[in-house]
């Protein structure tokens, strides 16, 4: 007979494995890998240390005086200890502290230079990702942000209906997004790899599902990407992914996305003429393989409560797979 | 103290036992032969007048009825579903229907002694006790009002009049493709009294059918039966079909298309129904439909539409194969198009099992979005945006 796991064990087991899910580096401020975060997880450091040592420091003393050596101190130390150590000193490291802080401040928030900048639109529950190029050329995406490493990305953010918080921790701060008011943030991610972001304000009933992956290049792939993402959607060539072409085309999928080099042109829901190469699929909660594809639009309802997008669970099974092959093709 | 309990105590026990008697012993006769006593009688009608004159929605929300369109809409239902028992006007009722207790009142003497707005409540509410029904659907009041524009003009209106007001361009003549068939006449009739035999019609409360694929006709038709969607007018006439005789009558009309078409395309489509269709409007109805954005202008009040899906996408024109299952909205009348777009907006429409689709698409349309859109499909001519790729 096996037994049953109890609910505390259960809780500990969770209060214990939750917060190591952090540590895997794709979405935690402790693995810096922007040149915000890493002063941020700078300042953080210093600080753990100090507090620790402080606390070690203040314990120490107080075991002393109580357990150690208790005895009555003279007027004169016990003023000395309680200016100097209740007032000097704390107005000392906190005036240092503060005067440090604020001296990043400015760092935080310089305007950024690379070429390429990016403005991020919070949506119900997703991105909208728009590249602007330095010959003025626009770029739509959604739920991926791509960035060359080493170089500094200025992103404006601003949001469609609620206010979001565009949060990519193993890069920089969070900053809020406001419907009708725009905010911004320079990136400078300093190691290639994949991190995570995830919306930092609650916005509504999906809102735990509305992430995006932030991929940093090297700044010749990032060129060579953007080039590619300018190019309109790939024709399919396979039987199967040509009939979901005819699909997308035929059920009405354009009224709100855009494929371009299609007729589909709708702007209410994300640009679709590359979405088979980004990393993740309905903003950071699936992959994209085929599968993914078809099962989301099958149930996007019940995979993401209250979303704009229809199930289309009408359609029948071949039919969605079929779309599922095509989408996976525009890459 | 006690005697007077005691007296009201016998008295309440005789009036109890004596209505049970009445009741039990079937003693009440409720033969309709004979009529009321006069003092049932003055109490019935006394509560009705009263009754209606309470409940009747204020003047002020009946809308303009001197149109022509929405008297000849109410007048074809009237002829459907209320003639059988208030008759023609100026015609005999059968006798079987005038022994009825209360008899139904001739129209013109039915009508004579109320206001619009108290009419509109009598047919949407009924009457209890007089066989007078509520009105089917729920939550279509525009539905309505067409029968009261009617019932309004009814005293200006002999037998003959009425009848041309019946008689549509083709509709006395049903199709051979249909008679031939076994389909009963009174189906057909039903459909052709207000759409015409090939599906067009210059009534702007009636859609054209002959743009409308046959899967999307046998889908409404079935939803309209099943009460899936709303519309008082269209559940009447389309209550008593069965399967088969829906897909032919959607056969029938989704191939009237193919004949009519060049017709259509030379015809002038040009909105001609009291609605205002500017060129502006009919621009930012285009933009709107096309997935575009209006640019913003000096006027603010206008939406951009940026969370308006492209309706061309679905309802056409496209250049690729569009579902069938969507319905084509190319040269439908303005006014009905305005109306299903509020419809659909108040949440009420209904409609085949994909109008949870439309639902997803209208909820942030304004009222002055409606019209331009209305204003840009009505003007398109139907050819353009046909479903499928003919």
């Amino acid at each position: 007979m096996t037994t049953k796991p109890s609910s505390t064990h259960k809780l500990l087991t969770a209060a214990l494995v939750l917060p190591l899910s952090g540590c895997d580096g794709l979405q935690s401020v402790l693995q810096p890998a922007g040149k915000e975060a890493a002063e941020i997880a700078t300042l953080f450091h210093v600080l753990l240390v100090g507090a620790v040592v402080l606390w070690i420091l203040v314990n120490g003393i107080f075991f002393y005086v109580t357990r150690l050596n208790p005895r009555p101190l003279s007027r004169r130390a016990a003023e000395t200890l309680i200016i100097g150590g209740g007032i000097l000193f704390p107005t000392i490291v906190l005036g240092i502290l503060l005067a440090w802080s604020m001296s990043l401040m400015s760092s935080q928030r310089e305007l950024g230079n690379a070429p390429v900048s990016v403005s991020v639109t919070g949506e119900q529950w997703w991105w909208r990702v728009q590249y602007r190029r330095e010959d003025g050329s626009l770029l739509a995406s959604a739920n991926e942000l791509r960035l060359p490493a080493g170089e500094r990305t200025e992103v404006t953010l601003t949001s469609n209906k609620v206010i979001h918080s565009f949060w990519v921790p193993a890069l920089a701060g969070k900053m809020d997004m406001f419907p009708g008011r725009v905010t911004r943030l320079a990136l400078q991610p300093e190691t290639t790899g994949t991190y995570r972001g995830q919306c930092a304000e609650f916005c509504g009933t999906s809102h735990a599902l509305m992430a995006f992956q932030v991929v940093v290049m090297e700044p010749n792939d990032f060129e060579r990407w953007l080039d590619d993402q300018a190019a309109p959607a790939k024709e399919p060539e396979e039987a199967l992914a040509l009939e979901g072409r005819q699909v997308f085309l035929r059920e009405g999928c354009g009224a709100c996305n855009t494929v371009r080099g299609t007729p589909a042109a709708g702007t209410t829901g994300p640009d679709l003429t590359h979405v088979g190469g980004r990393t993740t699929l309905g903003a950071g909660i699936l992959p994209t393989t085929p599968d993914a594809f078809t099962r989301w639009i099958q149930h996007t309802e019940s995979i993401k409560p209250d979303v704009y997008m229809p199930s289309y669970e009408h359609l029948e099974q071949s039919v969605l797979e079929a779309l599922g092959h095509y989408l996976k093709g525009l890459s | 103290m006690k005697t007077v309990i005691l007296t009201l105590s016998a008295m309440l026990l005789t009036a109890v036992l004596t209505g049970s008697a009445i009741i039990f012993f079937g003693l009440f006769n409720v033969s309709a032969r004979g009529g009321h006593w006069p003092v049932v009688s003055w109490l019935l009608h006394t509560s009705f007048r009263q009754s209606v004159a309470l409940r009747a929605p204020p003047t002020s929300t009946v809308p303009e009825l001197d149109d022509d369109d929405l008297v000849a809409l109410g007048a074809r239902h009237y002829q459907l579903s209320c003639a059988v028992c208030h008759g023609e006007p100026d015609a005999r009722q059968p006798r079987t229907l005038v022994s009825m207790l209360p008899a139904p009142p001739p129209i013109k003497q039915a009508v004579a002694d109320w206001e619009p707005n108290e009419l509109f409540w009598i047919i949407k509410h009924g009457v209890k006790m007089t066989g007078m029904p509520h009105w089917p659907a729920r939550e279509r009041d525009d539905d309505i009002w067409p029968v009261v524009a009617f019932l309004a003009r009814l005293s200006d209106l002999d037998n003959e009049q009425y009848k041309a007001l019946l008689n549509s361009d083709d509709h006395l003549s049903p199709p051979a493709s249909l008679t031939a068939s076994d389909t009963h006449p009174a189906e057909i009739y039903n459909c052709t009294l207000c759409h015409g035999a090939s599906g067009t019609t210059d009534n702007v409360h009636v859609p054209r059918l002959d743009s409308l694929s046959q899967e999307y006709l046998s889908a409404t038709l079935k939803a309209y039966r099943d009460q899936q969607r709303s519309s008082g007018i269209m559940q009447h006439a389309a209550s008593l079909l069965d399967d088969e005789t829906i897909d032919r009558l959607a056969d029938y009309y989704a191939s009237t298309a193919r004949q009519s078409a060049d017709v259509l395309i030379t015809a002038d489509v040009s909105p001609s129904d009291g609605l205002t269709a500017t060129a502006a409007s009919m621009e930012r109805g285009q933009l709107l439909a096309t997935g575009g954005v209006v640019p913003a202008s000096s006027d603010t009040s206008l939406p951009s539409g940026a969370e308006i899906p492209a309706c061309n996408a679905c309802h056409g024109p496209w250049p690729d194969p569009l579902s069938p299952n969507y319905p084509a909205l190319a040269s439908q009348p303005q006014q009905y198009l305005l109306t299903q777009l509020q419809l659909w907006k108040a949440g009420n429409r209904g409609g085949t099992p994909l109008a949870r689709l439309m639902h997803k698409a209208v909820p942030e349309m304004q009222y002055q979005q409606m019209v331009d859109l209305s204003a840009y499909y009505s003007a398109l001519s139907s050819k353009e945006g046909r479903w499928g790729n003919e």
